[in-house]
């Protein structure tokens, strides 16, 4: 079910930030940077949340194949747990990058202002993801 | 997956909204209200008397005389507020709702957008709707103008199934126009409602504008008796819709009844069942089958029966029953035992007048929940137009599978039923379409959608025996609220 998707993006955006935020603590100069991204991915999940909670019952109508919650959530939950903490959030990213833009085209139809938030926070991704590399 | 936070494990005893302060009623008589999908009290709700009743009227009647006056720009910032809170909420009332129900969370987080919508349409409508008209020179130096004047206070008496929309369909109006309100929500689900009243309080509502009042049916016919209340609203069963309409009736007063429902699900040989099914498994088995615009016959026109039948029954038998706040039920409990007692005889009576049970859910097995008022998804087949299954409300989630030849046939039998709710029809064709749309004598049409629930701008339609009155809920009731008076003038000089 979409909601069940949107929610799992939601947490995991929240998720994210709050890693960043701890990574910005021992990054010196960086970390201004990094605290800038982790607030920029906390405003994008509420905007998401926004979306989710003016568009739950198109949602929460139509059904969308081929999204495993649970495991995408441990799949997740794995890489952000890892002992090297910036190459899990990297692969986090990186993976989630994929994940947005596949919901993305899925839900097209169903919600095009959650397609177009999804595309935005993919492309950020990308970025966010290139700017943690060069900090490796 | 986990389940959600409860908002709290118990709400106590819930108290009157009165006059802008919570009180305690005079009444002694408290009942229990459940969480259905664990059997466990979570509540005490008051079953008020006419003490209660009058104090609450003397409140709206009061604070009506000034809100009338408020100019229209201060009540709209009102709504604004309101709207503003409860988008703060949204997701505590849901909970809210949830637990109180037994509705999977989405379900709830549904019904508060519906809500809200309302509140938003309302804020819409003070400025265009509730204007009046003007027409100069109407004869020689005679002008004529029309203007639309708030009547006073109202009631509003809820239903268990929509315990937060359903007032909403007429709250946010009223206060738009300028009348005020005593409500009375469900006695089974009075807990959001309830909830509700805090925001009321923390917009700083002027006192009295909008009050609630517990309790049972008592409480409905005090109000509706009351000299000082001016009509009712009401949304339920038809047998009660008839009872209050007669009521209002009787002294005199406006009545916007919105009853029950027999709804049909026409599936025509063209549909394209791999799309549709899911949505027609939202309509039967959503909010566990208590909606007025559920499907509850499944009517297979035709050769796609079979195809129809085996798709719709392997759907609905891998819908996860369980407490709604997890995120991954399908379907919650129904509302109280005695819902589900009722339920059960209409499965028993459909096994004696003949029909066969192809999906049987009177004893489904629910994990972590065995006490919960759960019925699971029932199918039945064979089942004819005349069968007590097939003309009767059942609100609960039994679907009943009807053939018929043609969509003629089909039309005929939603139009001898005595509802007139919704129906549905699942085409390819814009003949077939068109046709259906065109002669079922229903309020509210879905072509391809399950459930065609009106948005707030739009009236909640219904006839014959689901509908009493002129007037509907939600924007049509701008006018219940409001007298026209027409003024003609000319100026002598």
């Amino acid at each position: 079910m979409p909601t069940l998707i949107i929610s799992f993006i939601v947490e995991t955006g929240k998720k994210l930030s709050e890693t960043l935020d701890s990574i910005a603590e021992v990054k010196g100069e960086a970390g201004k940077e990094l605290k800038k991204i982790a607030e920029d991915l906390r405003k994008d999940a509420e905007q998401l949340e926004r979306i989710f909670k003016e568009t739950v019952v198109e949602l929460s109508l139509e059904p969308i194949e081929g999204f495993d919650v649970d495991s995408l959530r441990e799949e997740i939950s794995n890489l952000l747990g890892s002992e090297e903490k910036v190459s899990g959030l990297i692969k986090a990213i990186s993976r989630l990058e994929t994940i947005y833009t596949s919901f993305a085209r899925s839900i097209a139809s169903i919600s095009p202002e959650t397609s177009m938030q999804l595309k935005k926070m993919a492309r950020k991704k990308e970025k966010y993801r290139k700017f943690l590399e060069a900090l490796k | 997956m986990a389940v959600l936070p409860e908002v709290r494990k118990s709400y106590g005893r819930l108290k009157n909204y009165v006059d802008g302060e919570f009180i305690t009623p005079t009444t002694e008589k408290y009942d229990p209200v459940y969480n259905p999908a664990k059997d466990e009290v979570i509540a005490e709700v008051p079953m008020c008397v006419k003490e209660d009743v009058d104090s609450a009227v003397e409140a709206a009647v009061n604070a009506f005389e000034e809100w009338k006056e408020v100019p229209v720009t201060t009540r709209v910032r009102y709504l604004f507020e309101l709207k503003n809170a409860l988008e703060k909420k949204f997701e505590e009332l849901s909970r809210v709702t949830t637990q109180n129900h037994g509705k999977i969370i989405d379900e709830a987080r549904g019904e508060m957008r519906r809500l809200i919508e309302n509140v938003e349409t309302a804020i819409a409508i003070a400025y265009t709707l509730f204007k009046g008209e003007r027409l100069d020179q109407i004869a020689t130096g005679i002008d004529e103008e029309l203007v639309r004047e708030p009547v006073g206070a109202f009631a509003v008496i809820g239903p268990f199934n929509f315990p937060a929309l359903a007032p909403f369909w007429y709250i946010p109006y009223a206060m738009a126009v300028g009348a005020t309100l005593v409500v009375k929500p469900s006695e089974i689900c009075p807990i959001p409602m309830s909830e509700i009243c805090s925001i009321f309080d923390e917009i700083n509502l002027p006192p009295g504008v909008v009050n609630i009042v517990h309790g049972g049916k008592e409480v409905g016919e005090e109000l509706i008796k009351h000299p000082d209340i001016k009509g009712v609203t009401f949304v339920g069963s038809t047998p009660v819709g008839r009872a209050v309409y007669k009521l209002a009736g009787e002294y005199g007063k406006r009545a916007l009844v919105q009853a029950g429902a027999k709804n049909f699900v026409v599936v025509m040989p063209d549909a394209n069942l791999d799309k549709a099914i899911p949505n027609m498994i939202a309509s039967f088995y959503g909010n566990s089958g208590q909606r007025c615009l559920a499907g509850s016959n499944l009517v297979a026109v035709g050769d796609i029966y079979e195809e129809l039948k085996k798709k719709f029954v392997e759907a609905a038998s891998k819908l996860k029953l369980g407490y709604g706040l997890d995120e991954s039920v399908g379907m919650g409990p129904v509302v109280s035992r005695k819902a589900k007692e009722r339920i059960l005889w209409f499965i028993e009576k459909g096994i004696e007048e003949g029909a066969k049970l192809i999906l049987d859910g009177r004893n489904p097995k629910v994990p972590d929940y065995p006490n919960g008022y759960f019925v699971g998804p029932t199918v039945f087949d064979d089942v004819t137009p005349d069968m007590t299954i097939a003309k009767e409300e059942i609100f609960g989630p039994v679907a009943s599978i009807i053939r018929f030849d043609t969509l003629d046939d089909a039309i005929e039998a939603i139009n001898k039923s005595k509802y007139g709710n919704a129906a549905v029809i699942y085409t390819a064709s814009g003949a077939a379409e068109r046709k259906f749309t065109r002669s079922v004598k229903c309020g509210n049409v879905g072509v391809n959608i399950g459930i065609p629930a009106p948005m707030a701008f739009f009236p909640f339609a219904g006839m014959k025996e689901s509908f009493f009155g002129v007037l509907h809920g939600q924007i049509d009731c701008v006018d219940f609220f409001a007298d026209r008076k027409v003024i003609i003038k000319r100026w002598l000089g």
